[in-house]
């Protein structure tokens, strides 16, 4: 097959057969070359000349910046170019590209063009994009059947205000058909329905902040009002469970960046594993402990201590593998997926016995630095 | 013991105690106010007529276990539960072991205050009940030991003759020790003195 010798045919039917794009930047002369699949792959046609600019409009309006600081990176370093970025098609529709380069310099150091390749990974984003999709999923139905367990408590913890109110109003009723009302009492009164209605309304935010569901978003945290916010709504299932609770909360911590609603989900997990590990067994005290403090320069950690009977030594990891419970109606997926959010914040969590007895979770977060958005 | 019904409520959560408190004294009842067993516990309280409002659910010392330690230690009012998560084997057990009423949160006041009147009402009962039955000791507890065991042969249904040849007496010493008896105990018919004498458990003589 002696026309196989022929470099640019050979060359070019490897590069169609394999759908890959081959362009070059010619950088003086501001010229782009582009091979006819790379051109399909940017939305472009043969019959107009392509610059840097005309190349760079046609990426995603989010992905121009980081694409343009990528190439100037690869110039100024003389390290290989690697970016992967968005299309917008004229029809509207998106390809995710991945584009790989080399930068070539002149006897003055230079460049003077730009070489590579580009290829179609939309495919591949769109599974990495539904892997993450179903993630979330799995992890938001796992927040709502551990909630689903709580309901009874959750339901007590919004019914004491409710209790307050109405006696209020029923006493207050009562007062004012006396022949002498009670100003006093009656201002008293209002005063307490006023309190009670927001504490209400405070439970329902609180568990608002659980049930969300959605895209996980990054934001800046204080971990102590996480936790607190978190222990109060455990309030009545802790005391049903006969549990008494101690917060041992650092002062002045950094912030932390994170999901609030999976970072919420995590001290659930972790607080009713402890208290129910404690209340499966008549025998021991019932004391959990929530601690938060600086774990290095670089990190927090939250510590829940349970005095409970504490874990075999051989299951100190496997309690973080799915479908591993102690529990008769557990799914055993509330650790494997709180490691799985703390490991998606950059932290790590872990679980170690206690020796005056119980056990102890604890996970780190990683400090929020000025270069966080 | 002329002190008016008080109401002791025992609740953790501090609002719902108050409007609980509040609610009651709007009926007109004295009330007491504690925010766990443990207070109540360690509260001196002078004996007064009345009835307990607790909370099941508490920290440390719950309603239940509250009611256990009062009737082991046999001070007991009567008491009425209130609860925000109560189940039916919760409800079945409390009654069980004496409670007035098992109510809901929140509970309609006509309700709540109902269950209090009857409570009241229970626990009035039983220290006329008592004081009735202390007063009776009282009586017999005047009565020498051999009139003592005439009473014993009169509520036997046996007659004055064949209990002075029983006690080996004479039939008239019989009628004034009956007398007496009669006196003593505040009797005004022999079907009360049998009455009397059944109540405080007195047996008929050996024969």
């Amino acid at each position: 097959m002696p026309q196989l010798r022929d470099s640019d045919v050979w060359v070019n039917q490897a590069v169609q057969a394999a759908g890959i794009g081959i362009w070059s930047w010619d950088i003086a002369h501001d010229r782009i070359e582009i091979s006819e699949s790379g051109l399909v792959l940017h939305g472009l046609t043969a019959d107009k000349a392509v610059n840097y600019r005309a190349w760079l409009m046609t990426l995603h309006m989010d992905d121009q910046e980081p694409a343009h600081q990528a190439i100037q990176r690869t110039l100024d370093e003389r390290t290989d170019y690697l970016n992967e970025y968005r299309v917008v098609h004229p029809d509207g529709s998106v390809r995710w590209i991945s584009c790989k380069g080399r930068g070539h310099f002149d006897e003055a150091g230079n460049p003077s063009r730009l070489t590579g390749v580009l290829f179609d990974i939309t495919a591949h984003k769109q599974a990495e994009q539904a892997l993450k999709d179903q993630h979330l999923v799995l992890v938001h139905m796992a927040r709502v059947s551990a909630l689903g367990e709580l309901s009874g408590a959750l339901a007590h913890e919004l019914n004491q205000p409710l209790t307050a109110i109405l006696c209020n109003a029923q006493a207050g009723q009562r007062f004012v058909t006396q022949a002498l009302p009670d100003g006093d009492e009656l201002r008293a009164i209002l005063a307490d329905i006023a309190a009670d209605g927001l504490r209400a309304g405070n439970v329902v935010s609180r568990l608002r902040g659980l049930f969300k569901k959605g895209e996980a978003v990054q934001q800046a945290l204080n971990i102590n009002a996480l936790v607190e916010e978190v222990a109060q709504l455990l309030r009545s299932d802790l005391v049903i469970k006969q549990v008494s609770l101690l917060l041992h909360l650092g002062a002045d911590l950094p912030k932390t960046m994170g999901d609030p609603v999976q970072l919420r989900q995590v001290l659930l997990n972790l607080i009713t594993n402890g208290a129910e590990a404690m209340a499966a067994s008549a025998a021991c005290p019932r004391r959990l402990q929530i601690g938060t403090s600086l774990h290095d320069a670089y990190s927090l950690e939250v510590n829940v201590r349970d005095t409970g009977p504490g874990i075999a030594p051989q299951m100190l990891e496997q309690i973080f593998e799915p479908f591993i419970t102690g529990k008769p109606q557990g799914l055993g997926m509330g650790l494997a997926i709180s490691r799985t959010v703390v490991a998606a914040h950059g932290g790590r969590l872990w679980a170690e016995n206690v020796p005056e007895g119980g056990a102890v979770l604890r996970f780190t977060l990683p400090i929020m630095t000025e270069l966080d958005p | 013991m002329t002190s008016a019904p008080t109401v002791f409520i025992v609740d953790d959560d501090l609002s719902v105690l108050k409007s609980l408190g509040r609610l009651v004294r709007s009926a007109g009842f004295h009330v007491a106010a504690f925010c766990s067993a443990n207070e109540f516990l360690g509260c001196p309280k002078d004996d007064v007529p009345g009835c307990m409002v607790l909370d099941v659910q508490m920290p440390d010392l719950s309603g239940l276990g509250l009611q256990q330690m009062l009737s082991a230690s046999g001070q007991g009012l009567p008491i009425i539960f209130l609860t925000g998560h109560g189940d039916i084997p919760m409800s079945v057990r409390a009654i069980k072991a004496g409670a007035v009423d098992f109510l809901t949160k929140p509970c309609e006041d006509k309700k709540l205050l109902a269950a209090i009147e009857q409570a009241i009402a229970i626990d009035m009962e039983a220290r006329r009940v008592q004081a009735d039955g202390a007063e009776l000791q009282h009586r017999f507890s005047l009565l020498t030991q051999r009139e003592r065991e005439v009473c014993c042969h009169v509520v036997a249904g046996r007659l004055n003759k064949q209990i002075a040849y029983d006690l080996g007496t004479c039939e008239q010493t019989i009628k004034v020790h009956r007398m007496r008896i009669m006196e003593k105990l505040r009797a005004r018919s022999l079907a009360e003195l049998v009455m009397l004498a059944r109540e405080v458990g007195m047996t008929p003589p050996a024969k």
